[in-house]
């Protein structure tokens, strides 16, 4: 892997452990059960409400927008969730 | 599609009546952690709203918004010709509050009166009856009532819906005049999602009984029984980010709307997160979008007018081309636009 590949690979890596973190910490479970299959039906603190919490907590900490549709396709599971945050932050580059 | 266009009738005046208990979201509910009441007032916007007391209903709040309004304009109750009130929340399931109306305010017996059944799209809904009764009926005044108590419709321990549903009432006065700029309304419903906002017990398709009267956790975390107002607010915040915002935009882009012609948007005041993101996506800039859902919270039918009774009542009435979007129960939703010229609106009413 060349460098500049390694600097990607670290900072994707830490990039989504900043996610998991930040969205275990805003639904207050430990961060060990937020994987790509967790969903509403299996994280009893994800519910609408906190839905809506969660991402207006990831447009602060990331400074991006989430449009009305996103934030409902973002509820399917934290692996939809994730591809959007990352997707808004690669719009930003 | 319900979709018309009518000419001839002018919005003379809209006003506004509270109740003066206000609930402070931050202070109250205590069996919430203050944590999180802090984070749900941020999210929603709502940092207070009205609740009437026992004894008070929606008719009373409506009452005192039309006595104030037709006072302010010079009218009199002899000179309205038809009530229409929208409410979820009647004051007997029978007969029609709005008949009740008639013989409060003193109005001729000659006059029409009926309810509609609608929540927060009842005003568009009704303004759609009123302005029919004046263009297709030849009515020359009709007295639009909106207004409902929610907080009697809610579980004061349901987190869902406590910290955003308030009470309000209010009176629109409208009237025939070949001068008045045309009024649009297309009104929209979808009944296979009923079940995401209503009240599933307590009517005639499952009567009261002890068992829909028990009060219990239910699997959203809501402390409710089945005749207290459920709402699944994922598919309700999916329907407002779809459905409604969709209707909008399509709604300026068939009369030719653009943006930056509109005055004022004025959204049915559902919850502070969803608005912003409404107007947002509709490119209408936030100093455009008044709310009063910071202070009187989500007033159902009463929202819409609630918010324009405050909006004209604080500012100097000029001629201002608006928006008007009411979505909610049925479901069912809608989209008005209307030239506003120089509407009267007295200061709200605190009802004691």
């Amino acid at each position: 892997m060349s460098t500049s590949g390694l600097r990607d690979h670290l900072m994707s890596d830490s990039l989504d452990a900043s996610i998991r973190e930040l969205f275990a910490a805003l639904l207050r479970v430990p961060v060990t059960r937020i994987d790509d299959h967790a969903r509403p039906a299996t994280i009893e603190t994800w519910d609408s409400m906190q839905h809506l919490m969660l991402v207006s907590g990831f447009e602060e900490e990331f400074s991006i927008d989430v449009d009305p549709e996103e934030a409902v396709d973002m509820y399917e599971s934290f692996a939809a969730f994730r591809r959007i945050v990352l997707a808004k932050l690669e719009q930003r580059r | 599609m319900a979709k018309s266009v009518f000419k001839g009738v002018r919005i003379s005046g809209v006003a506004g009546a509270v109740p003066q208990q206000r609930v402070d979201n931050l202070k109250d509910h205590q069996f919430v952690p203050e944590d999180d009441r802090k984070k749900i007032v941020a999210l929603t916007k709502v940092g207070a709203y009205r609740r009437a007391p026992v004894e008070m209903c929606s008719s009373d709040l409506c009452q005192a918004a039309a006595e104030a309004l037709l006072s302010g304009l010079g009218r009199t109750a002899q000179d309205i010709d038809a009530i229409v009130f929208t409410t979820m929340t009647p004051d007997y399931r029978v007969p029609s509050t709005a008949c009740l109306l008639q013989d409060r305010l003193h109005c001729r017996t000659s006059t029409l009166a009926y309810d509609i059944n609608m929540g927060c799209s009842g005003f568009v809904v009704g303004l759609y009856n009123a302005c029919t009764l004046i263009q297709g009926g030849g009515l020359k005044r009709v007295l639009l009532l909106a207004g409902d108590t929610q907080t009697k419709l809610c579980h004061s321990e349901d987190k869902n819906v406590v910290f955003i549903l308030g009470d309000g009432g209010t009176a629109t006065l409208l009237e025939a005049d070949p001068t008045a700029d045309d009024i649009v309304i297309e009104l929209m419903t979808d009944g296979s999602r009923f079940k995401n906002l209503y009240v599933p017990a307590g009517g005639f398709r499952c009567r009261s009984n002890e068992t829909t009267r028990r009060v219990e956790e239910q699997p959203d975390g809501g402390v409710r029984s089945a005749e207290n107002l459920y709402m699944n607010g994922m598919e309700i915040f999916k329907f407002s980010a779809t459905d409604v915002v969709k209707s909008i935009a399509e709604f300026m882009e068939a009369q030719h709307i653009c943006p930056e012609e509109i005055d004022s948007l004025f959204l049915h005041q559902a919850n502070g997160f969803m608005n912003e993101k409404i107007s947002r996506k509709l490119k209408i800039p936030d100093a455009k979008v008044p709310y009063t859902i910071g202070f009187y919270g989500n007033t159902g039918s009463a929202s819409i007018p609630l918010t324009m009774a405050h909006h004209y009542s604080t500012t100097v009435p000029t001629r201002e081309r608006c928006l008007l979007s009411g979505f909610g129960v049925g479901l069912s939703w809608g989209v008005v636009s209307a030239t506003l010229d120089g509407v009267y609106a007295p200061p709200v009413v605190e009802l004691a």
